[in-house]
């Protein structure tokens, strides 16, 4: 089971320091805090998993808890998302292993940052990251698998809604790419439901950043 | 069932106190003599006690706002200036009242939602094509040092058969030009000038493929302006003899020496005579 809200390597003052940027709509603290941890030059994941991950799980709760408005959280994840940018001058200038990796979000999933994040993820580890963006019909990602040669799609859904579209592109994309191995993640299994998933499909879940890593490293060490 | 001035109570009280919408009410000139506190919160300080027409945002004075205020039953849009200091456009609704005319103003839910999501969607966007754009950056630049790599090797492979065929040129003019005919020995001119020619072009292609690599070396040393010159000079003398023209060498008296790589210069000095 995943543990949404544990504490990473962010120092506790400055994700709250972060947060309070967030749920106040002050960019420049949010920027000033990325910074900050981009520059203590922990590694990315930390910064993804720990600050960025952490925050928007916890905008969300208080979303739903009815302490901030959906606006709020809407403008939360955009500020979160236009951070990532800072990440990607270093990010992209490291040496690739002429792998490739598509991610996208299902049909009608409109939250992309997490898949942003995987995509980065695969950056971080040499690979190339496509990252397609919210609300992609399937089609658009077996071209770009085909295009690229891609060896790996990870399938992004947010919510349980997006699960059905989850199923669908994943026999659209087996069907036509038998050997590309099928990620599938996103907050929908935050609380769960990841070893049905896995049994159903026949598909690798993975709930955390962390999870990915590992499962790049294996990959890597298996090719 | 429903007591009607209860109800009428707690409207009244959520409309002055709470709700999202503006209650301006006008005397009999339209001046504003009261606000609730949403109107209060949202327009300019000094809304009350100026008439209506001066606060709205008409720059081509278009609107005939007296006889709009009089025109209850319908919806006007309205722009007014905001205490944020950018203009917003309200849905205006005026109700005649026996001390004047209350004025009800909201902005359209439905607009802000969809601008809202314009915005969201172009951000999203936009990040996208940011990180694409680096993306696309990094894998140029990977091409770019493949296309300079294979511009090396292959400029480095074709200088040694060059070489060689400068070489043995030369050595047939000089060791057996004499047993030669005079069309010969121009056809061997040609072949040495045609060789010299392409490996000056190879040489500028290495250098090419290094400087775009940055891997360009620069060979520092003292030198004055006066041996930068003198060491360029008898090579283009050497050119402009050929094609009859004299070359006037004239070199400030300036005894000063700088870190330069003097070869560098004298190749730049050559390419510009």
């Amino acid at each position: 089971m995943n543990q949404p809200d544990k504490p990473g390597f962010v120092p506790e003052v400055v994700y709250r320091a972060y947060l309070g940027g967030l749920l106040t709509h002050d960019l420049q603290q949010c920027h000033a805090s990325f910074q900050q941890w981009l520059e203590a030059d922990t590694g990315l994941r930390s910064t993804y998993e720990d600050l960025v991950r952490r925050s928007l799980y916890q905008v969300g709760d208080l979303w739903e808890r009815g302490q901030i408005s959906v606006a709020t959280e809407h403008l939360a994840t955009a500020n979160s998302e236009s951070l990532l940018n800072l990440t990607y001058p270093r990010l992209f200038a490291q040496p690739r292993n002429g792998k490739s990796a598509v991610i996208t979000c299902v049909p009608n999933e409109y939250h992309q940052i997490g898949g942003k994040m995987v995509a980065d993820v695969f950056e971080l580890h040499g690979w190339r990251g496509y990252f397609l963006g919210a609300n992609t019909p399937e089609g658009e990602a077996i071209t770009l698998i085909a295009e690229k040669r891609s060896e790996v799609v990870a399938l992004s859904v947010a919510t349980t809604f997006g699960l059905a579209e989850v199923v669908s592109a994943t026999a659209l994309i087996r069907a036509a790419f038998p050997e590309v191995a099928i990620l599938v993640g996103g907050q929908a299994f935050r609380w769960g439901g990841k070893e049905r998933v896995e049994r159903l499909l026949g598909v690798r879940c993975l709930t955390s950043l962390g999870e990915l890593e590992a499962w790049i490293k294996e990959h890597d060490n298996h090719v | 069932m429903f007591d009607r001035s209860d109800i009428a109570e707690a409207m009244r009280t959520y409309v002055l106190e709470t709700a999202q919408v503006m209650v301006l009410h006008l005397d009999a000139d339209d001046r504003v003599v009261g606000a609730n506190d949403q109107a209060l919160r949202v327009l300019r300080a000094g809304t009350v006690g100026r008439p209506l027409a001066e606060q709205i945002v008409d720059f081509n004075h278009t609107l005939d706002v007296p006889a709009l205020i009089r025109q209850t039953g319908m919806v006007h849009r309205l722009t007014l200036s905001t205490a944020s200091g950018q203009p917003e456009t309200f849905g205006f609704r005026f109700f005649s009242i026996s001390s004047g005319v209350l004025a009800l103003a909201s902005l359209d839910f439905q607009e802000q939602l969809e601008l809202r999501n314009e915005v969201l969607s172009l951000n999203r966007e936009l990040n996208n094509l940011t990180r694409q754009l680096h993306q696309a950056n990094a894998e140029l630049r990977e091409l770019n040092q493949l296309k300079n790599q294979f511009l090396g090797m292959a400029a480095h492979d074709l200088r040694k058969p060059i070489g060689l065929i400068m070489t043995y040129s030369e050595f047939v003019l000089d060791e057996a030009g004499v047993q030669l005919s005079e069309q010969q020995r121009e056809f061997l001119r040609t072949c040495l000038r045609a060789a010299t020619g392409m490996k000056q072009l190879i040489d500028g292609f290495l250098d090419l493929a290094v400087i775009e690599s940055g891997h360009l070396r620069l060979d520092l040393a003292p030198a004055s302006a006066r041996e930068m010159v003198a060491g360029a000079e008898p090579m283009a003398q050497l050119v402009a003899e050929k094609k009859g023209i004299t070359l006037l060498v004239d070199v400030a008296d300036d005894t000063r020496r700088l870190r330069v790589d003097a070869s560098k210069l004298q190749q730049v000095l050559l390419n510009l005579v």
